[in-house]
């Protein structure tokens, strides 16, 4: 198989790949270093986009107006006054714990490259070391 | 007490293969499995692991949970959030420290400076705000699809879509959203 391309790569990540295609990338990936980095580019890319999903509260059409005109500017100014405020915990990137309620409050989210643990999956349980 | 498998399609809904998974049922557990492995290795290959690497932290991040449920130790599964949390614990563990050392970067701990913190806040509120100006159903749709792994089948089904047009719909959302991740 010739390297892959990048909107292949895409798919892949996207989970629209079909099958043998999918099948036939991660072969080929597995042993040609330059299309796994393309597919490490592409999975941060993937994590990013999972990230700006947490901080984009579900609404429907009917709420996209205030959404757009109160919630997001919230959130921008929720967003610089966390910066102002050094911490050193841990806040999802990937927050599984976005409320489905329409009338829930944005949940601004402290993107960090290598965090996207849901906090409540961390109170669920204790990741083990056997 | 293991239960007796019952028939696992792509259909099934999140909430009954969990509950089912949840009470031992090894062919629920399965199809969680496969529904959520892309997930997981997104996140690890995220974080820099070579394909290889991943696939087997994520194997092994699944063997565990299935002891630990096993066990009794587990009464919540929240899919793929547990698994990425379990994933990443044995990555950065160093679990088989010697044949994983190399894949995973030593920058991977660095913290972004404040400058590069804006920027991503930036984009990524870019991106929230293209994902909110989307059309309600393709909103949903990739939603269930990226955020809640629902599977394309089931999707199709719900939506009145071919799995085809559904994967479509997926792909140019996530298109649009990686353009406004990189839009200067």
């Amino acid at each position: 198989m010739n390297h892959v391309r990048g909107e292949e790569v895409a798919r892949w990540v996207a989970g629209v790949l079909e099958d043998d295609a999918a099948r036939a990338l991660e072969d080929h990936v597995r042993g040609c270093e330059a299309c796994s980095a393309l597919l490490a580019t592409e999975a941060r890319v993937e994590v990013q986009l999972q990230a700006a999903m947490a901080l984009a509260p579900r609404a429907g059409p009917w709420r996209k107006a205030r959404v757009l005109g109160v919630l997001v500017p919230l959130a921008l100014a929720a967003s610089l006054a966390a910066l102002l405020v050094p911490t050193t915990s841990s806040r999802s990137g990937q927050d599984a714990g976005v409320s489905d309620d329409v009338g829930a409050p944005v949940q601004v989210v402290r993107y960090e490259r290598d965090d996207e643990v849901p906090p409540e999956a961390l109170s669920a349980f204790e990741p083990q070391d056997l | 007490m293991m239960l007796a498998d019952a028939m696992v399609t792509p259909l099934d809904p999140e909430p009954a293969l969990v509950r089912r998974a949840l009470a031992g049922e090894r062919s629920a557990w399965d199809a969680l499995v496969l529904r959520h492995r892309r997930a997981v290795l997104v996140a690890l290959l995220a974080q820099g692991l070579t394909l290889s690497a991943a696939e087997e932290v994520c194997q092994e991040a699944w063997s565990r949970l299935w002891s630990q449920q096993q066990r009794g130790g587990l009464s919540r599964l929240e899919l793929p959030g547990l698994a990425v949390t379990q994933a990443r614990f044995i990555a950065r563990d160093g679990y088989r420290r010697d044949r994983l050392a190399a894949a995973i970067p030593a920058a991977t701990d660095v913290a972004p400076d404040v400058e590069e913190t804006v920027s991503s806040r930036q984009s990524l509120e870019r991106v929230a705000a293209a994902l909110l100006a989307l059309p309600a159903r393709d909103q949903r749709l990739f939603r269930l699809a990226q955020q809640d792994g629902v599977p394309h089948a089931q999707l199709a089904e719900q939506f009145g879509l071919s799995v085809q047009r559904v994967r479509q719909i997926v792909f140019e959302v996530r298109t649009r959203l990686r353009a406004a991740l990189e839009a200067p």
